[in-house]
């Protein structure tokens, strides 16, 4: 084997390791999101009201115990908020958490976390209600209702024509650990052939054929360009 | 001896197998550029007109080709024969003009009358003007015996091929002014038929036979020829016949869109008969010659080739029922598409069709052509009595059994006199019925849906290869001996011709259909910048023919706008925060509500969209792909970007090209700079999108090939033809590609300068093909999109508007801003990114920047990227320096001119949007048309180094950019699916 060949070879090989390594390093703690981007204020929370969205589909491996939502506190430090997560079908309630007060404006911190407990089981269908426990106002974030066509946001029970920019979390996963539930996900809204196999093997084919192939390029490239 | 007398003894020795091959070959070339004609034509007349129209229309062309017989009624076979034995006997070809205009008189006669007859008054002046080709067709026809004679029937077969490239330019752009359906006629066929005239007169005088023609009263001669063409023209007349009296049958028993499909289904069969018609055409003076010594009726040899024509037809019939599904729905459109079925039922014709042609010619060489005569005519009686009793109670599926069947008895009752004589002719006789059962068996079975069309073609291919392989063999032994097909086909193809794909080549171009397909695969639908658009430019297009931008419609199809709803793509696209739906539940939601879409919903698009103005010649192919892949958006739209990454194998295939002939064909640095396009992300990236760049980057690195190939090796037709297609190709698929020509334009100077010493028409001729190869496509799509009223290159014109006067201060400080931090008193440009723009765009867009722009590496890793480049730019200006006694300068200035006009023209462009109150124009990407010339830069660099620290220096870019890939897939699966 010729010298271009070994030093691609060990450096593809290493580029290989060091992705598989940022794999394994890096982590996520999202479980899915709603979709919707958070494009200003939808739902203004007066003291003691309510906005729900409704329904929410927890996907396949979903299951989760936190809830973002951009918030807004009209620069003042923001209101406690209860959140319930209760079942769509049988009105039970699912989970609860509370975000405490005195969180900043969604123009100082993107987001805010509240944490629910028990863990939302996956492959539920549920309504996500924001209550607002606090004197001052809340603003939710999110955007038109077209953003999550399945789903709507409604306030004290009535629809508000928005949807609010919800994600949801779990616990803190490698992005490699999750590589089968990504190839699933990524086989959704694709070509009718293609399934989560489809990525199982296109990785192999990038990871071991590309620098197989490019090293046998090499090889014969030296062969047909003898030292001159 | 006189030249004449001595001309058969030339005959003898220059008709060989050889040429016959080499004729039929180059025959068979210029029938595919024909059938490519007549299927654009097809599909433009087919959408351009209604059910009733297309009805018409096919009538007119199914009754020119049954009553075209009479054009040449055995004619050409009678005078080849005189000529080849005794050119004493033969009519001079001036003297056959006469009779020629006669035939075609009266074939436009019976065309027009029997079209009035079968579609009515309306249909008169559409028969006259589409009819009306059958007299120029006649006096083309007037130079075969001598071509034929030449073995340089080919030559017709080119100019034919021409002229119908021509009509279906004229055709398209009739059919976009909405000409009638007379006016179509006759830009499409009756216009270039004309053309056509001349350039064959032009054939037939300078041909070597026509030394043959010796002086002296003609009349007798002719009437000598008519006397004996008599029985042969009562035969042919017979076979047309017999081949299309469905045509009466149909008119009477079915309505028009039946009528319309199976005419149009009919179209792909009359394909074969044609080359059916060229191999036996070819075969019949070696067969003429053969029986001089061997009764061919008797003969093994002829035997064997009778089986193996017969096995090639049934090839032939397998083909077509692989395709003929989907070639119909691509060609026909939806209205059409149930012609597919037409197309199955006839697909055995393949297997009768050729060996009947093969069958007539050696009865006619053998002198029995009385008994095909009787054959045909027993046929025309079985085939009308089976169309009264079947086809007017069963219509169209009935007609395509009979359609085959009666050829099958043509072909049954000839091979009974040839199994009568010799065992080896029953055996022949034995195999024919074989291959021809199996071909019958697998349509059969794939049109009642038995078999899928896939699988019976297989069948039917295996089937047949088991039976006669040792005939095929044989044929391929012949065709391939002592000459070899190969060396026939680069002789006639000259240097288009490729040789074995270098290893390290294929290699890469492997890489890059895996790399394409994974992002094709992996990017989630519309995640690519505009892809929205482009997409649904393609669907209109696929769907309706129409190009988007038409005020009162929506920018996207009902479809595509649920697909894009229910995959959340709109709220994901340049949002981090967002991701695509995940959720099975919802992907099945989506095929619900997909399958309560109907075909309306995908053809309700066509506004005006960010794409819309785009050229068309990218979303024909994604069009193409659209049609054929079938199943869901989704699905359809994988397809279209599958067209992209064909368009990336491209682009790696011309940079290898390109790195070959700068640097000599050493493999190494073809290798760095192919590899460099391959591996690059960004491109990779594109090349799995549904969008035009990919295109755009592998014909303008064509082009950068072909101006290199005019500066090192001198002006050349072909190169400057190439060169004018591909830089025309360019700017039909993206306006922004006419900055290439002006680079153009100096290759071809340069090259014009450096011939002139070789005589004014070896300048002329190339300049003039540079110029013709931008006119068929260019040109040819400015007229269009006059006619149709739209802007040919909006994108250049529309920079301008609302732009206020040239401010050269201003375009400075604009500059300036663009590649150094700004100073204080320079007014700031409302640019989305505070990062210095040349950092943006050149570096980051240029590298890795995929989704909407949103996915990105952090900065860290494009300040390396940003040093690579700087050190490739620099150790390549230092090899520039090294070697600059030896640098052909004029190869260096086109390369410089490409990238300075690119630039240039980028640069410009953005002026003016911002000088008309737009925000930034240029993209990284915009500048990947130049990738070729980046990969001429990183094998420049490496060139300065011996050949050991090369292959090693080449070892480490690869590796580098190899890993800039897997970690930019690594990105986009972060981003979208973790």
């Amino acid at each position: 084997m010729r010298r271009g060949a070994i030093v691609f070879a060990s450096l593809a090989a290493l580029g290989v390791a060091l992705l598989l390594l940022v794999g394994a390093g890096r982590e996520t703690k999202l479980a899915f999101t709603l979709g919707v981007f958070p494009g200003g204020p939808v739902a203004t929370l007066g003291s003691g009201q309510t906005g729900c969205q409704a329904p929410i589909d927890v996907p396949e491996g979903g299951a989760f115990d936190a809830i973002t939502v951009p918030l807004g506190t009209y620069r003042r430090p923001g209101s406690p908020v209860a959140a319930t997560v209760t079942d769509v079908t049988t009105g039970r309630v699912l989970a609860r958490g509370t975000l405490p007060g005195g969180y900043p404006d969604v123009g100082e911190r993107q987001l805010e976390r509240i944490a629910v407990a028990p863990t939302v089981p996956e492959q539920s269908r549920i309504i996500v209600c924001l209550r607002n426990s606090g004197s001052g106002r809340v603003a939710i974030y999110g955007n038109p209702d077209i953003a999550a066509p399945a789903s709507m946001l409604l306030k004290d029970g009535t629809p508000v024509g928005a949807d609010a920019a919800l994600r949801f979390e779990t616990r803190s996963r490698s992005v490699l650990s999750l590589f089968g539930r990504s190839a699933d996900r990524a086989s959704l809204f694709k070509a009718g052939w293609v399934g989560p196999w489809a990525f199982w093997l296109l990785a192999a084919l990038v990871v071991l054929a590309v620098p197989a192939l490019i090293t046998f390029a090499l090889v014969r490239a030296e062969r047909d360009c003898p030292d001159r | 001896m006189t030249a004449a007398d001595a001309e058969p003894d030339r005959l003898a020795r220059d008709i060989t197998s050889r040429t016959a091959t080499a004729t039929i070959l180059a025959q068979t070339i210029g029938r595919a550029v024909s059938l490519l004609a007549v299927i654009g034509s097809t599909a433009i007349v087919a959408r351009h007109l209604d059910l009733d129209g297309y009805a018409d229309w096919a009538t007119v062309l199914s009754i020119v080709a049954l009553a075209g017989v009479l054009l040449d009624p055995g004619i050409s076979p009678v005078v080849v024969r005189r000529l080849a034995q005794d050119p004493a006997s033969a009519p001079t070809a001036a003297s056959l003009v006469r009779v020629r205009l006669a035939l075609g008189a009266t074939t436009l006669a019976i065309v027009v009358a029997a079209t009035v007859l079968l579609r009515g008054a309306d249909a008169l002046a559409l028969a006259i003007v589409l009819g009306a080709q059958v007299v120029p067709r006649a006096l083309v026809l007037n130079a075969t015996p001598w071509l034929q004679l030449d073995h340089r029937l080919h030559r017709q077969t080119a100019w034919e091929a021409g002229a119908a490239g021509l009509g279906l330019l004229c055709l398209a752009a009739a059919a976009a002014a909405g000409a009638s359906a007379p006016l179509l006629a006759l830009a499409g066929f009756t216009g270039p038929a004309l053309l056509l005239t001349i350039a064959i007169a032009r054939e037939l005088r300078v041909t070597p036979s026509r030394r043959l023609d010796i002086p002296g009263p003609q009349p007798e001669r002719v009437r000598s020829v008519l006397r004996e063409v008599a029985p042969l023209a009562l035969a042919l007349l017979l076979v047309a016949t017999y081949t299309r009296s469905f045509v009466v049958f149909l008119n009477v028993d079915e309505d028009s869109a039946v009528v319309a499909q199976f005419l149009f289904a009919f179209q792909f069969i009359e394909q074969v008969i044609v080359a059916a018609a060229i191999v036996a055409g070819a075969a019949l003076p070696l067969l003429a010659i053969r029986h001089r010594t061997t009764p061919l009726l008797r003969d093994p040899l002829s035997h064997d080739l009778l089986v193996a024509i017969a096995a090639l037809g049934a090839l032939i019939s397998a083909s077509i029922v692989l395709v003929a599904s989907p070639l119909t729905r691509v060609i026909g459109g939806a209205d059409l598409a149930p012609a597919g079925h037409y197309l199955t039922l006839l697909a055995p014709m393949g297997a009768f069709v050729v060996p009947a042609f093969v069958l007539g010619y050696l009865y006619i060489a053998a002198g029995r052509g009385r008994d095909y005569l009787a054959f045909n005519f027993f046929a025309l009686l079985v085939n009308l009595a089976a169309n009264a009793i079947f086809t007017l109670q069963y219509g169209a599926q009935a007609t395509a059994r009979i359609s085959w069947a009666t050829e099958a008895v043509v072909v049954a009752i000839a091979l009974a006199a040839v199994a009568r004589h010799s065992a080896t002719g029953s055996r022949a006789a034995l195999h024919i019925a074989v291959t021809a059962v199996i071909a019958i068996v697998g349509a059969e079975l794939a049109a009642a849906g038995v078999l899928p069309p896939a699988v019976a073609a297989a069948g039917i291919a295996a089937g047949v290869t088991l039976s006669a392989h040792r005939q095929l063999g044989w044929l391929a032994g012949t065709l391939l001996g002592s000459h070899t097909l190969a060396a026939d086909a680069r002789r006639l193809l000259g240097r288009l011709s490729m040789k074995r794909i270098p290893a390290p080549l294929a290699a890469l171009l492997a890489v890059a259909f895996i790399l394409g397909t994974t992002w094709a695969t992996l990017t989630p639908a519309f995640q690519a910048p505009d892809e929205n658009s482009h997409t649904a430019y393609a669907q209109i297009l696929a769907e309706r023919f129409k190009l988007p931008g038409i005020e009162g419609r929506p920018g996207q199809s009902t479809e595509q706008r649920a697909a894009a709803s229910a995959l959340n793509s709109d709220q994901v696209a340049g949002v981090l925060l967002t991701r695509p739906e995940w959720s099975r539940a919802a992907e099945q939601r989506w095929a619900e509500l997909d399958a309560t879409l109907g075909p309306a919903a995908r053809k309700d698009g066509g506004g005006p969209n960010p794409a819309s103005p785009n050229p068309p010649l990218s979303y024909l192919a994604d069009a193409a792909a659209y049609r054929v892949a079938g199943g869901d958006l989704f699905t359809r739209q994988w397809a279209m970007r599958m067209t992209s990454v064909l368009a990336f194998l491209l682009a790696v295939l011309a940079a290898w090209l390109l790195a070959g002939e700068v640097f000599a064909r050493d493999r190494m640095l073809q290798l760095a700079a192919a590899g460099t396009i391959a591996l690059q992300p960004m491109i990779g990236f594109l090349a799995g999108a549904v969008m035009p760049d990919p295109l755009v980057i592998a014909l303008s690195t064509l082009a950068l090939w072909f101006g290199a190939r005019i500066l090192k090796r001198g002006l050349t037709t072909h190169d400057a033809l190439a060169l004018g297609l591909v830089v025309g190709a360019a700017c039909v698929t993206k306006s922004a590609s006419f900055v290439l020509l002006p680079a153009a334009l100096l290759a071809v100077g340069v090259g014009a300068v450096r011939a002139r010493r070789s005589g004014a028409a070896r300048v002329a001729v190339p300049v003039l093909a540079a110029g013709a190869g931008l006119v068929a496509t260019l040109g040819a799509w400015i007229v269009i999109a006059r006619v149709i009223g739209r802007a040919a290159a909006s994108q250049v014109g529309g920079t301008a508007t609302g732009a206020s006067a040239l401010d050269i201060r201003e375009l400075g400080s604009y500059v300036w801003q663009f590649y150094l931090p700004r100073l204080s008193f320079q007014t700031p440009f409302p640019r989305t990114s505070e990062a210095i723009p040349v950092f943006e765009y050149w570096v980051k867009g240029l590298w890795a920047n995929f989704g909407w722009l949103e996915v990105h590496f952090g900065d860290p890793v494009y300040y390396v990227i940003a040093g690579a480049m700087v050190l490739v730019a620099g150790l390549a200006i230092s090899t520039a320096i090294r070697m600059r006694r030896s640098i052909d300068w004029a190869l260096a200035a086109f390369f410089l001119l490409a990238l300075l006009t690119a630039v240039a023209g980028l640069h410009w462009t953005e002026y003016r949007q911002f000088s008309g109150g737009a925000t930034s124009f240029i993209q990284g990407r915009y500048l990947l048309p130049l990738a070729g010339i980046g990969g001429l830069a990183v094998a420049l660099a490496l060139r300065q180094f011996t050949p050991r620290t090369r292959a090693l220096l080449t070892g480490v870019w690869l590796s580098l950019i190899f890993t800039l890939t897997l970690f930019s897939l690594a990105l986009s699966w972060d981003r979208f699916y973790a």
